[in-house]
């Protein structure tokens, strides 16, 4: 490997992973990842050192002083930290790319490097996946090497241009110029053992910082930075919803959230409840939010369902959410089922800005969160709950004309059915029997978009479906309700976990009905999902459950989980107690005893492949066969496989010299070039000078070209 | 030679490099005015002569033995002595002697022939063993001892013994002590038509080596011996001599294979050819040309007969030749 390319290369890897971490994390527009990667890709095949226009000055004033109107005109013109943040995302962009097709010298990468640092900050501050965490192993690497060679590359440009021979005879010292480029394009700097080596340093970083990380004891210390996560946009989830009015997310496969449930048997689906909606006008529903009482958090435990008995408690079920930031703020509860408690993690209280609320009608609201949230929540599944018969009224209103207009309508849907479960279910069966599922909005012609839906267009999606049978139940005097949430079918087998997605989001109804409490009634259609590839979708459920490890195991590790981790250690291996001593003295010296023993035992390993490597590098220093030596081999091999088709065959105990007077001997006119490349071969391999590739290449396809001019004749075989 | 990571000294080192090669150039050029169309075997007693080393010349008289030693020592401007070797030869005539000098009352050293650069052994096998033994010491160490006292010989010492292939009535074999000290063994053989035709063409009433000119000091050939040390040998050829030499310990053919100054010799002898072609490094064919110019004479064939002499001194000399061809062929170079 010469030592410029090497060192090229491995810049080049540094820098794109940087800029790769921060495109994942999709902060970029989709325009601007590719470009941007399409130009770096470019860059690399571009020698500006062979173009004097972008080595003179006025192309790089000219460049500073764009570069400057940009920079002004992107953050004179931001108003909002979002703004601000986008603006320099394409303004680190746009100086990566610029500096990468202006490499003039070392210099140039430096700032290279600095930029796809930046990038790496700001990468930093909104990813936490495993992938961002891979990324970063390779970016830890590519940085020892890149680093490495850009100082010696540094050293030997600009700091010893001279090389010092000691002086003969009392003479002072004689000093030559160092031949730069010949050292750049020397194959000798840098090699495979140098990349190997530094990699292997480069991981036992990553471990040592790892074990760092595992033992020492965390204090949960939380930052407020001015950039954060870009919220998942989501809709329905405010505290109004108009029909028709937004996008879709049936396409989207985001996930928003990761669902555990610990214990227990994995149901085919699971509905996840977020935030129900009473009033309804116009096709508009509005939450009631009047009643919001403001939930205290005591040692992260919230409890909401004070009435529930201890017998209840014990059944009840936990429910394990990984929230992503998502742009709501509800929090799920599984449903059916009636919460009881909310179990938040310690860092909670510690989020600024966060305060917790609960609705009447049942919803847990979190306003201002802007990080991802894990929580659990325990619930009894079979209790469905209930509302004070005050509130009920609230659940029957209706707009005169529809109720005037539907009664009708739903009666005639019901029939004979007497009973409000019986009606219920006859309307929803209705719905769901002869009316289409479509994601396609149509606009409606009226003011009441649920007349078009209901008499005319007969299709429409989920929100459609839970507010027309809402508004049927209602016109009944069935108090009811619509419900948005996510419905998941979604299991992750590899992480044990459903995952819910931003195409999972799920309008539907709830009834109260007398005795039973508020039942759940879905009247959409169910649809036909569409085809997946089974190894893409493996793979894509693989890679869910490490991010979900990631975040569970590595994220979220703090004190508590820590104490876990050296309980179960000590679990693994049972000390000996000694008998004299106090037991309480025992269990509160275990924890800390095991992780010191931990630590002395990584750390021995460690000093270990430490001495292992350096015994291994000295080993190699030793033995004196290069990898170049055996290159050179392999460009004689080319030589002698020509001769030996024309017939010259080399003897075991003959040299090459011997061979190539043998073919001077015949007369054969690929004795020349044979000569020169043996004369070439023989200093490289024994008088250890670097080998001219080119010229040996050329000899070989001189050798070669003459061997097919001139093919061999008979006497030339050997007797 | 400028090498990447080249050695502290590495420009002296070229220096030194091309300053013998430029002697070892002027040495072959000045003998090839006297000695014609042999400029193979010139080369290789200029070689045995950079590695400090003998050379034992074993051909039929009259083919130019006496007149390439008079070259070397005429072309390095050296001092030149022969030695003609009969039966009847003492060490003393050798080395020289003691005499009492009255005046001084004491023993006075007189220098025998050896004490001179260049020393022609003329028919080294016809004296007894006991004189052939006298130069063992002067050959291997370079000085001599009488009567307690040792005299160093100046450098560049060379000794060139010639002995007769084919007669054999009242000679005495070397013995293998004697045959290891040369480093190498040449053969001169005819000349070809045309060249010898120069040689009769020429006339006799002057001699050619007499009206040669010095081309370069003895103190040039002291450095380019010294020089002969720098040149590198890469581990994989020293790996190769080595298999070569511990082929002739095992071969059953031979009774003694080459013993480690034998080795040595091969290994110098390697060098100095490698500066010879103007290289600070050695390459497999240093080895594999010089193995049987430097290695055959040292073995001794079962039944004791030799590979420098025997009883059939030709046969014997032969089967030797033969046998360790046959090795050098066997094992592969690198």
């Amino acid at each position: 490997m010469r030592f410029a390319a090497t060192h090229k290369a491995v810049s080049y890897l540094m820098v794109t992973t940087a800029f790769v971490m921060l495109m994942l994390t999709g902060e970029l527009p989709l325009w601007l990842s590719l470009g941007t990667l399409m130009l770096i890709a470019g860059s690399y095949f571009f020698d500006p050192q062979q173009h004097p226009l972008m080595m003179g000055r006025a192309y790089n004033y000219s460049l500073y002083a764009l570069l400057t109107v940009l920079s002004l005109l992107l953050f004179g013109s931001a108003a909002s930290t979002d703004a601000f943040w986008d603006g320099g995302l394409r303004l680190l962009c746009l100086l990566l790319v610029c500096k990468l097709w202006q490499r003039r010298h070392n210099g140039d990468y430096l700032q290279a490097y600095v930029i796809s640092f930046v990038m790496l900050l700001g990468a930093t501050f909104v990813e936490s996946s495993m992938v961002y965490a891979l990324l970063l192993f390779v970016y830890v690497v590519a940085v020892i090497w890149t680093l490495t060679l850009f100082h010696l590359r540094r050293e030997m440009e600009e700091n010893y241009l001279l090389k010092h021979l000691p002086g003969r005879h009392g003479q002072a010292a004689e000093s030559e110029r160092v031949e730069v480029e010949r050292i750049l394009n020397s194959r000798r700097v840098v090699g495979p053992p140098f990349l190997l080596t530094t990699a292997g340093a480069g991981l036992s970083t990553f471990v040592l910082a790892l074990i760092v990380f595992v033992l020492l004891p965390r204090f949960h210390v939380t930052v407020d930075l001015p950039f954060h996560r870009r919220m998942l946009p989501s809709t329905g989830f405010s505290d109004r919803l108009e029909l028709g009015s937004h996008g879709l997310l049936r396409d989207n496969p985001r996930v928003v959230m990761r669902v555990e449930l610990p214990g227990q048997r994995p149901p085919k689906q699971l509905r996840l409840r977020g935030v129900a909606f009473a009033r309804y006008h116009h096709g508009r529903w509005t939450q009631q939010r009047q009643g919001e009482q403001p939930l205290s958090v005591q040692h992260g435990v919230v409890t909401m369902d004070l009435g529930a008995s201890d017998a209840q408690r014990a059944k009840a079920q936990r429910t394990e959410v990984y929230l992503e930031p998502l742009d709501a703020d509800a929090l799920f509860t599984p449903s059916p089922g009636r919460t009881l408690s909310l179990l938040l993690p310690e860092s909670f209280a510690g989020l600024p800005g966060l305060q917790l609320g609960s609705t009447p009608d049942g919803q847990i609201l979190a306003h201002g969160r802007r990080s991802p949230l894990h929580y659990s929540v325990l619930s009894l599944p079979d209790v469905q709950p209930d509302t004070s018969p005050d509130d009920v009224a609230l659940y029957r209103e209706l707009s005169p004309e529809l109720r005037l207009k539907l009664r009708t309508l739903a009666l005639q849907i019901v029939g004979d059915a007497v009973s409000s479960v019986d009606r219920a279910e006859r309307l929803s069966r209705y719905l769901q029997q002869n009316f289409g599922y479509t994601t396609r909005l149509w606009k409606p012609s009226q003011e009441e978009p649920i007349f078009d839906f209901l008499l005319t267009e007969k299709r429409g999606h989920c929100e459609y479906f839970a507010t027309a049978l809402a508004v049927l139940l209602r016109s009944l005097d069935i108090p009811s309700r619509t419900v948005n949430g996510y419905l998941t079918a979604e299991w992750n087998s590899f992480g044990q976990f459903f995952v819910v997605r931003q195409q999972h989001a799920h309008s539907w109804v709830e009834a109260l009905l007398p005795g039973q409490g508020w039942v759940i009634f879905d009247p959409t259609p169910p649809q036909s999902s569409p085809p997946r590839l089974p190894v893409l979708f493996k793979l894509r459920q693989f890679l869910d459950g490490l991010d979900m490890g990631f975040g569970k195991y590595v994220l979220e590790y703090d004190v508590l989980a820590q104490q876990r981790l050296s309980d179960r250690m000590s679990s693994l291996f049972p000390r000996r107690a000694s008998r004299g001593s106090l037991p309480g003295q025992r269990v509160s010296a275990q924890p800390s005893d095991w992780r010191a023993v931990t630590a002395v035992a990584l750390f021995l390993l460690m000093l270990a492949a430490v001495g292992w490597l350096l015994w291994r590098r000295l080993r190699r220093v030793e033995l004196p066969v290069s990898r170049d030596v055996i290159e050179g081999k392999g460009l004689l091999r080319q030589a002698l496989l020509t001769l030996k088709k024309r017939g010259y065959v080399r003897g075991q105990g003959e040299t090459l010299q011997m061979l190539s007077q043998r073919l001077v001997d015949a007369s054969d006119p690929c004795a020349p070039p044979f000569a020169k490349l043996v004369e070439h071969y023989y200093a490289h391999r024994f008088g250890d000078l670097p080998l001219d590739r080119a010229e040996v290449g050329r000899l070989i396809r001189e050798l070669q070209t003459l061997a097919k001019q001139h093919p061999a004749r008979s006497s030339s075989l050997p007797s | 030679m400028n090498t990447v990571g080249s050695l502290p000294g590495a420009t002296q080192r070229a220096a030194a490099v091309k300053a013998a090669y430029s002697t070892m150039v002027r040495l072959v050029q000045s003998i090839g005015q006297v000695v014609h169309g042999k400029s193979e075997v010139i080369r290789l007693a200029v070689v045995a002569l950079g590695a400090r080393g003998h050379i034992l010349l074993e051909d039929i008289p009259g083919v130019g033995k006496t007149t390439l030693a008079r070259a070397l020592a005429r072309a390095t401007g050296s001092k030149f002595r022969r030695i003609q070797f009969t039966s009847d030869l003492l060490p003393s005539d050798v080395i020289g002697v003691s005499v009492w000098n009255e005046e001084a009352r004491q023993f006075e050293f007189k220098p025998g022939p050896l004490f001179a650069n260049v020393v022609l052994a003329d028919e080294i096998n016809r004296a007894a063993p006991r004189t052939q033994s006298s130069l063992l010491e002067a050959m291997s160490e370079g000085r001599v001892s009488v009567d307690h006292f040792t005299h160093t010989i100046e450098q560049p010492f060379l000794v060139m013994a010639t002995q007769n292939p084919l007669e054999h009535f009242g000679t005495y074999p070397l013995p293998e002590s004697q045959m290891d000290r040369f480093l190498l063994r040449l053969r001169l053989g005819y000349p070809s038509r045309y060249d010898e035709r120069r040689v009769i063409m020429r006339g006799s009433q002057f001699d050619p080596v007499e009206d040669l000119q010095p081309a370069v000091s003895p103190a040039e050939v002291v450095q380019m011996q010294d020089t002969v040390c720098l040149v590198r040998v890469e581990e994989s050829l020293l790996e190769y001599a080595e298999r070569v030499i511990a082929e002739t310990r095992r071969s059953p053919l031979l009774q003694l294979g080459v013993s480690p100054r034998g080795f040595q010799s091969w290994f110098r002898a390697a060098q100095a050819r490698a500066l010879s072609e103007h290289r600070d490094y050695c390459v497999p064919d240093d080895f594999r040309e010089l193995a049987v110019p430097a290695l055959a004479h040292r073995l001794v064939l079962p039944g004791g007969s030799q590979g420098g002499y025997s009883d059939a001194l030709s046969n014997g000399r032969a089967e030797a030749e033969r046998i360790l061809s046959g090795i050098v062929e066997r094992i592969s170079v690198p």
